[in-house]
């Protein structure tokens, strides 16, 4: 691919996760909405819908609990989506190609968020400076500039180098890495929901959590379903307490608080 | 009762800024605490502007960790704006210190009291069901070849979500002007963040059911000759025991070891590749 379109899509890729507004960010990196500027750029709107449409499928159900991501679609769908219309691979090939990259996809977010810590601790320096210029830089400018690198490059190397190589260096990495990789991917997801266990902090009502994984995992019910289940069991919650209240009040901040680490 | 020293439009603009900023700048150490104190800093700039002691201190207070799901969490940041207006005016008024350091906990108990129940609804909500939903309505047309469904499911998103954003800013802030002292005094906080808890909780479980994904490949042959898979053997005990398994792991380590969230995120990597090398998973 020529440089001026690897470089393109690079910066595609940087907009799909910039992680701007974050009512829009969820959505910006989904494959079925970055086909249609690849196809525009592509030439071929039609095909990249359709492309975009098997790689959707499998990232349908992704979520970031607590923000971790289980798979990168963004990159998977900025680097397979172009590859495919340019050597005109059949959807089925282009979601094959896809998940490794999205799953490699995952490092980059993790590096971004563990190189984040520097620029928190410039903030707390800032405010302690009275430089409230410098804390406002440090908590939204450097971290947005510093991702453009970061997003660009990699997506850029992959196009520039086209689909045989990425083809090649994706069969050089061994079946069991692969493999590997995407045992990570499940594994992931249980760090942002341990997160946000610990930040509502309170253990008395970790039972629920497991009559709500209990109810799942038994029944495979969906989670609409779960729902019904989970905000009944909350306002019985609610009330008993309030039974309970008129018996002895409860005064605020006696509950073993642990989300403030 | 206490003199208005914010417009509705101020608090808006506050949360716009959080609400641009939520995601760019989450880190493992503060999670989204640089968002948060970016959306509040103006609103913070207008109360204190008089006293730069109390605006550094407040600055320090909305710098602490946060994380929650940004548009759920958008009621918290309401409620904080009237909190912290609350709090300018006794400072106004020559409130005593000890007024002062109980206000400025009531402000960190309240956010970390709702921030963790929001994740869990927003999280399960917003993510789990409206939009897998919604970009499943569009993968036919898409399949079918039209650019719209690469458009309309990202206008609806961004107009419906934005605007729940933006009603629940502006509720909470109403909210926490109107009930900031009954709040306080009735226990009704308490019982909303309770309710609040065992809803996130509850559907936090259900989705690591779901969403956490751990199954084993190990089997052996019987005296008859046949397969037995070890994880049928799993299933027939409890259904996706080792999912929640990794869960408390992760939970208890980080409860005993604190939040040292990169090694874990290297940890569970390591993992995923080491049980695959030996064929395990």
């Amino acid at each position: 691919m020529s440089i001026g379109l690897a470089l393109t899509f690079g910066i595609l890729y940087w907009l799909a996760t910039n992680k701007l507004w974050y009512g829009a960010l969820h959505l910006t990196r989904q494959p079925l909405v970055l086909a249609v500027p690849i196809g525009i750029i592509m030439g071929d709107v039609p095909t990249a819908m359709i492309i975009g449409a098997a790689l959707q499928m499998i990232y349908l159900g992704a979520i970031a609990p607590g923000g971790t991501l289980p798979s990168d679609e963004a990159l998977a769908a900025c680097i397979t989506i172009p590859l495919a219309l340019q050597a005109g691979l059949a959807p089925e090939i282009a979601v094959t190609l896809a998940v490794p990259i999205g799953l490699l996809g995952v490092l980059i977010d993790n590096i971004k968020r563990t190189y984040h810590s520097y620029f928190i601790h410039m903030a707390d320096k800032a405010v302690e400076e009275n430089n409230i210029k410098k804390m406002r830089r440090a908590e939204f400018w450097y971290p947005l500039i510093a991702s453009i690198p970061l997003r660009v490059v990699p997506a850029f190397l992959a196009l520039l180098f086209g689909v045989d190589a990425v083809t090649a260096f994706l069969n050089a990495i061994p079946a069991w890495a692969t493999n590997g990789l995407s045992v990570a991917g499940g594994l992931l997801p249980a760090l942002g929901f341990a997160v946000t266990i610990m930040v509502i902090g309170k253990k008395r009502l970790l039972p629920y959590f497991i009559i709500g994984f209990a109810i799942v995992a038994y029944s495979g019910i969906n989670t609409i379903g779960v729902a019904v289940f989970a905000v009944c069991i909350a306002i019985l919650q609610g009330n008993f307490m309030q039974a309970d209240e008129e018996k002895s009040a409860l005064s605020f901040g006696d509950e073993d608080e642990e989300g403030g680490f | 009762m206490s003199e208005k020293l914010l417009s509705k439009k101020e608090v808006v603009k506050g949360w716009a800024k959080y609400y641009l900023c939520a995601e760019v700048s989450s880190g493992f150490e503060r999670l989204t605490a640089p968002a948060f104190s970016f959306g509040m800093d103006p609103v913070l700039n207008k109360l204190y502007h008089e006293n730069p002691e109390e605006y550094k201190a407040a600055l320090r207070r909305h710098l602490m960790f946060y994380n929650s799901e940004a548009t759920w969490g958008s009621m918290i940041f309401g409620i904080s704006c009237a909190l912290e207006e609350e709090r300018a005016n006794m400072v106004k008024a020559g409130a005593s210190q000890e007024e002062l350091e109980d206000s400025a906990e009531l402000i960190t108990n309240l956010k970390v009291g709702l921030m963790g129940p929001l994740a869990g609804i927003g999280d399960s909500v917003n993510h789990g069901m409206l939009r897998p939903l919604l970009l499943s309505l569009f993968i036919p047309l898409a399949s079918a070849g039209s650019w719209v469904a690469g458009v309309a499911p990202l206008l609806i998103w961004v107009a419906c979500i934005s605007a729940f954003g933006y009603w629940l800013v502006t509720t909470g802030y109403s909210l926490g002007k109107k009930s900031v002292v009954n709040i306080l005094q009735s226990g009704a906080l308490n019982k909303l963040i309770n309710i609040a808890s065992v809803l996130g909780l509850f559907m936090m479980g259900a989705l690591s059911s779901t969403y956490v994904k751990l199954q084993t490949v190990v089997s052996w042959s019987s005296v008859t000759g046949d397969p037995v898979l070890l994880q049928d053997k799993l299933d027939a005990i409890f259904p996706n025991m080792l999912p929640l398994l990794v869960v408390f792991g992760v939970y208890f380590y980080i409860k005993k070891r604190g939040p040292k969230y990169v090694r874990i995120l290297l940890t569970l990597l390591a993992l995923g590749l080491v049980l695959s090398f030996f064929g395990i998973v």
